[in-house]
């Protein structure tokens, strides 16, 4: 009876507990508004290009991305866009290591297995033969149990430097024609 | 015992269970009142340019940090995600409403959720409606950060015999503005003289321009107070002790002179037409070939500043007798510079009135943050 009766109430308790976590809501306040940091973010993704030919600039891009081992989701060359996705396995041997070892004194460390690189590049003209091109990555990082534990904007200012560092040489070959 | 502790459980989960009943809704069930969420969803812009208009919400989704997802130019949508800890999925559609003005609808979704709080979508719309501003009256604020590109990718294309394409640019750029109509070109303020069809509206009114707002002045007979609304349009109204009657107004190309209709006592209709007197300052010789040279009071962020500049020929530079140390290159009405403090350049663009006797544009604070700057001639 008394068994009965500790269960009822832990039987509640979980109820509660649940139905709480379940209608918990709540966006941000910050979510929606542009932060003191957007303008800094809009220079390391953007770069100015001097050209009249947007569409040429979008092909060069994408034959970067490309090479790059991205595909192409989604594009929109009316607007400048294009949206970019590279699935690949980073497994690090260190890692798998690191938590194998973890393990053995009882603490549970996930390693990263599967990346998902998310990428949409605009373009802008800007007029008197300017095109701003604009990128930003994304990543989604799994672990072997295909539980998310990364999902963010990737700022690394040497992501962007070398992407773009790619495109102004891809766009010298395209407009070249080599 | 057995029986009440049983009651008391199944009435534990009847409340939970109803407390959760929004997760059972049917997907096509709109959260809320439909017309509330759509009126706190939608705004309505003076814009007409659709392309222009997606191309400003994408700049303003990317500047939020969001990454677009999809877009398509037919249907004027776009849905863009937000990943930071957590996941914020935004539409927007953009659709024409009459000739000249557009609807902009956004609806955001937080993890799994419909986002019913307008404060969101208050902010979006904030920061949707400066980037129109910006697209509108200063075309690009793009900038390019300094020494990012990468030494050798540069030297391939200054090895090229002038590529069709050229290298990014490295050096930081001045905001750039486009030749579009600038509110403060035709600007409102002035003296005018102002004839009606009816025995109100007519007489001398004073007006001032700020920005978007305009006001009557001390010379005015009316008070009056008012928008402007696209490039030549002024709404407002007219405040008498009898009442207050709206008017609008649209001003003529060279700004000396403007038309409206004003719905007068009882509901009539009245005409107005309004011709500018120049004023005294206006009528003294400006140099038009050096209109930047002279004193300048400037305000910029709530701080005032009194600027003393120097045309030569394109170039303007601050004198000694000057508060900010300014160097810039004048172009046509307007005049692309940096202000200059002891360990940093802050670039402005600015835009003169047609009058000659004030300017307005746009700077940027220490953070990147663009910020009005707005001068009005002292001598």
């Amino acid at each position: 009876m008394r068994t009965r009766k500790i269960f009822n109430i832990y039987l509640i308790l979980c109820f509660i507990v649940l139905s709480l976590a379940a209608c918990r809501t709540g966006i941000p306040r910050e979510a929606l508004m542009l932060s003191p940091e957007s303008l800094q973010d809009r220079q390391l993704q953007t770069r100015i290009f001097e050209t009249n030919d947007e569409k040429k600039l979008l092909a060069a891009a994408a034959a970067v991305l490309q090479d790059t081992g991205f595909t192409i989701e989604d594009s929109e060359t009316e607007c400048g866009l294009i949206v970019f996705s590279r699935v690949r396995d980073v497994t690090d041997y260190r890692d798998v290591l690191q938590s194998i070892a973890l393990m053995f004194i009882g603490i549970y460390h996930p390693n990263a297995k599967t990346q998902k690189v998310l990428a949409s590049l605009v373009t802008k003209p800007l007029g008197n033969k300017r095109v701003a091109v604009r990128i930003t990555f994304l990543h989604i990082v799994w672990d072997k149990d295909n539980v998310i534990m990364k999902k963010e904007r990737l700022n690394d200012p040497e992501i962007y430097d070398a992407f773009f560092s790619k495109l102004s040489k891809s766009v010298f070959l395209i407009a070249h024609d080599i | 015992m057995k029986k009440i502790s049983t009651g008391i459980l199944s009435l534990i989960i009847i409340v939970v269970l109803t407390a959760c009943v929004a997760s059972q809704k049917n997907i096509f069930e709109a959260p809320e009142s439909q017309a509330a969420l759509r009126s706190i969803q939608s705004r309505v812009f003076d814009f007409t340019d659709r392309n222009r208009m997606l191309r400003t919400v994408i700049a303003t989704l990317q500047d939020l940090g969001f990454i677009i997802d999809t877009a398509d130019e037919t249907l004027g949508t776009v849905s863009a995600t937000k990943l930071a800890g957590y996941v914020l999925r935004m539409t927007v559609s953009i659709r024409p409403k009459g000739a000249d003005q557009m609807i902009v609808r956004g609806s955001v979704q937080y993890n799994l959720e419909m986002v019913e709080d307008p404060e969101p979508y208050q902010q979006f719309f904030l920061a949707l409606s400066k980037a129109l501003f910006l697209e509108t009256n200063v075309n690009s604020m793009a900038a390019t950060p300094h020494g990012t590109e990468s030494p050798a990718a540069a030297k391939v294309m200054k090895d090229a015999s002038k590529p069709e394409i050229t290298e990014p640019r490295s050096e930081s750029l001045y905001p750039k503005q486009n030749t579009q109509i600038h509110p403060v070109a035709k600007s409102w303020t002035g003296i005018w003289k102002v004839e009606s069809t009816s025995t109100e509206g007519g007489g001398i009114w004073g007006l001032k321009q700020d920005v978007y707002i305009v006001k009557s002045t001390k010379a005015s007979y009316y008070k009056l107070g008012g928008k402007v609304k696209g490039n030549n349009r002024l709404e407002g109204k007219l405040y008498t002790k009898a009442g207050s009657y709206p008017f609008v107004l649209s001003i003529a190309a060279d700004g000396q002179s403007f038309k409206g209709k004003m719905y007068g006592w009882g509901g009539k209709t009245s005409y107005l037409e309004g011709t500018k007197k120049n004023s005294k300052k206006a009528a003294s010789p400006l140099n038009i070939f050096k209109p930047w040279t002279g004193r300048w009071e400037v305000t910029r962020d709530n701080r005032t500043a009194t600027w003393s500049l120097k045309q030569t020929d394109k170039r303007v530079v601050s004198v000694e007798n000057s508060s900010a140390e300014i160097e810039g290159l004048a172009s046509g009405d307007q005049l692309e510079g940096k202000i200059i403090r002891t360990n940093h350049k802050y670039p402005f663009t600015v835009r003169m009135s047609s009058d000659g006797l004030s300017f307005y544009g746009t700077t940027m604070d220490y953070l990147g943050r663009s910020m009005q700057l707005k001068g009005e001639r002292k001598e």
